[in-house]
């Protein structure tokens, strides 16, 4: 695998088209992140419980609304991973459920300090 | 002209009115139906919804 292909080598959110999107307003994006942070790790604690519990339906719920987040920021490995979990719910197919949650942790825990670069680049 | 964005999706909701104002539009959003409902029952109440 090329280093370009490689996803562990990708940016985790792309910041620079989500600029273009937001027309360059850096108070939004921060805003956004602000809200980013607080919500996604409600969302994705909630995920857990759904799958503990084997809710597949809720977990169809909570993953659509953690792909809208995730796409709405312009992380895409992350919505790719939540939209597949979305479907796994849609289709009640737990299998491989397990991997998938933990694939989209690792890659939460990789954009967070993408983001925290950003806000602290732009309030210093 | 009013328009009503109702998403339970705080970052798509903000997105949107963000985008919508800078368009020069009057922004009204909720973040369930029941607001949207309610704003949506006023007289003079927004004239197109986006319904998240």
């Amino acid at each position: 695998m090329t280093q370009q292909n490689d996803p562990s080598s990708q940016v985790a959110v792309n910041l620079p088209e989500l600029l273009v999107r937001i027309d360059n307003d850096r108070d939004l994006l921060l805003e956004l992140i602000e809200i980013f942070k607080e919500e996604f790790s409600q969302l994705f604690q909630q995920l857990q419980e759904h799958v503990v519990r084997g809710d597949m339906k809720a977990v169809e719920k909570t993953c659509h609304g953690l792909r809208g987040m995730l796409s709405g920021l312009s992380a895409d490995h992350a919505a790719t991973i939540a939209a597949r979990l979305e479907q796994m719910g849609r289709d009640r197919d737990s299998s491989g459920l397990n991997d998938a949650v933990a694939l989209l942790d690792r890659e939460y825990k990789k954009l967070l300090p993408e983001l925290d670069a950003f806000m602290t680049k732009a309030e210093s | 002209m009013r328009i009503l964005i109702a998403d339970d999706d705080t970052i798509s909701r903000r997105l949107l009115e963000k985008t919508l104002e800078r368009e020069g539009y009057e922004v009204i959003a909720v973040d369930n139906g029941r607001l949207a409902l309610q704003q949506l029952s006023l007289p003079d109440g927004p004239r197109l919804a986006n319904l998240g």
